[in-house]
């Protein structure tokens, strides 16, 4: 009844390749962080689509399909990578929370130089494409495991409890990992971002 | 008159800093708070804290905007590097080869 409806239209992955490539990419780029593993996760999502293209009936829109499977396959790959014992990420930037809490006067509290300033016209910021390009930049500097997890939760919407049984990591063990990258990526935007802007603004 | 009342206001920032958990807590709490969990101790611990400290009310509001940040980025994805002309013809040869039929 429905492909009597729906336009079935002509198969033509190649097309795929035109029209979704460069986003396809840049989603496995984002996630994976390596180009060439990057090639080969869109071509095995291809793949998979051209293999189970009757399974698309037009519900949704041909991109976020073909995102879909691209993410599951994506998904995939971190359960089978399961739990690497990962001292360094774990470590990740704890010299550097020590420093933004060091404060003389009272123990634990924010440091001066690092305590959160007024984030001006925050809204506008998502607008701009200068503003995305210091975000990915920033989040670029996580190590891969932070930013994957901090990808997963906060563009993903993926629940704690789900990334836990992916990641195959405990519920402790997650929060710090998001406390981290919350820590890490407020401060970049901050210097990077809000600072020179608020600077700026000054100046005119 | 106003030197008791600045003297009485650092007495109440004093008695706050002594009875909530420092900043640093307080930044673990915000973030699992993001995530849905709130131990009853910082339920009044955070709008407590946050009376005398404007760093911490400001950091709670920016995980937010870091949220949204990532919502946004699910539907407007920055290119961060164009696929490039040669893995796309390498991935339309493959296809290619794979078509049935």
């Amino acid at each position: 009844m429905a492909s009597a409806t729906s336009p079935k239209a002509e198969l033509d992955p190649e097309r795929w390749v035109d029209d979704h490539g460069d986003y396809l990419f840049n989603y496995a780029l984002s996630r994976l962080r390596d180009p060439v593993q990057a090639e080969d996760f869109v071509q095995e999502a291809l793949l998979a689509a051209l293999k189970n293209h009757q399974r698309f009936e037009g519900r949704s829109t041909e991109r976020s399909w073909l995102t879909g499977i691209l993410k599951n396959k994506i998904l995939d790959h971190f359960r089978k990578a399961g739990r690497e014992t990962s001292f360094t990420d774990m470590e990740f930037y704890r010299d550097e929370e020590d420093r933004t809490f060091e404060n003389q006067e009272f123990p634990d509290h924010w440091n001066n130089a690092a305590a959160p300033t007024e984030w001006n016209a925050a809204g506008s910021a998502l607008d701009k494409a200068e503003f995305w390009k210091v975000f990915h930049e920033c989040s670029g500097n996580l190590p891969d495991r932070i930013a994957r997890v901090f990808l997963l939760r906060e563009v993903d919407g993926m629940p704690s409890h789900e990334i836990c049984a992916t990641l195959n990591i405990t519920d402790s063990n997650l929060w710090v990992m998001l406390h981290r990258a919350r820590l890490a990526l407020r401060r970049c935007l901050e210097v990077n971002w809000f600072g020179l802007s608020a600077e700026a603004s000054e100046e005119t | 008159m106003k030197g008791l009342y600045s003297r009485l206001r650092w007495q109440g920032v004093l008695l706050i800093s002594a009875i909530t958990p420092p900043c640093r807590r307080i930044t673990q709490l915000c973030s699992l708070r993001m995530e849905g969990v709130r131990p009853l101790s910082s339920r009044w611990q955070l709008p407590v804290h946050f009376v005398i400290c404007a760093g911490c009310r400001r950091y709670l509001q920016q995980l937010e905007f870091l949220r949204k940040i990532g919502t946004t980025g699910t539907t407007a994805p920055a290119p961060v590097e164009p696929m490039g002309e040669t893995r796309k013809e390498r991935l339309r040869e493959r296809l290619r080869c794979e078509r049935p039929g």
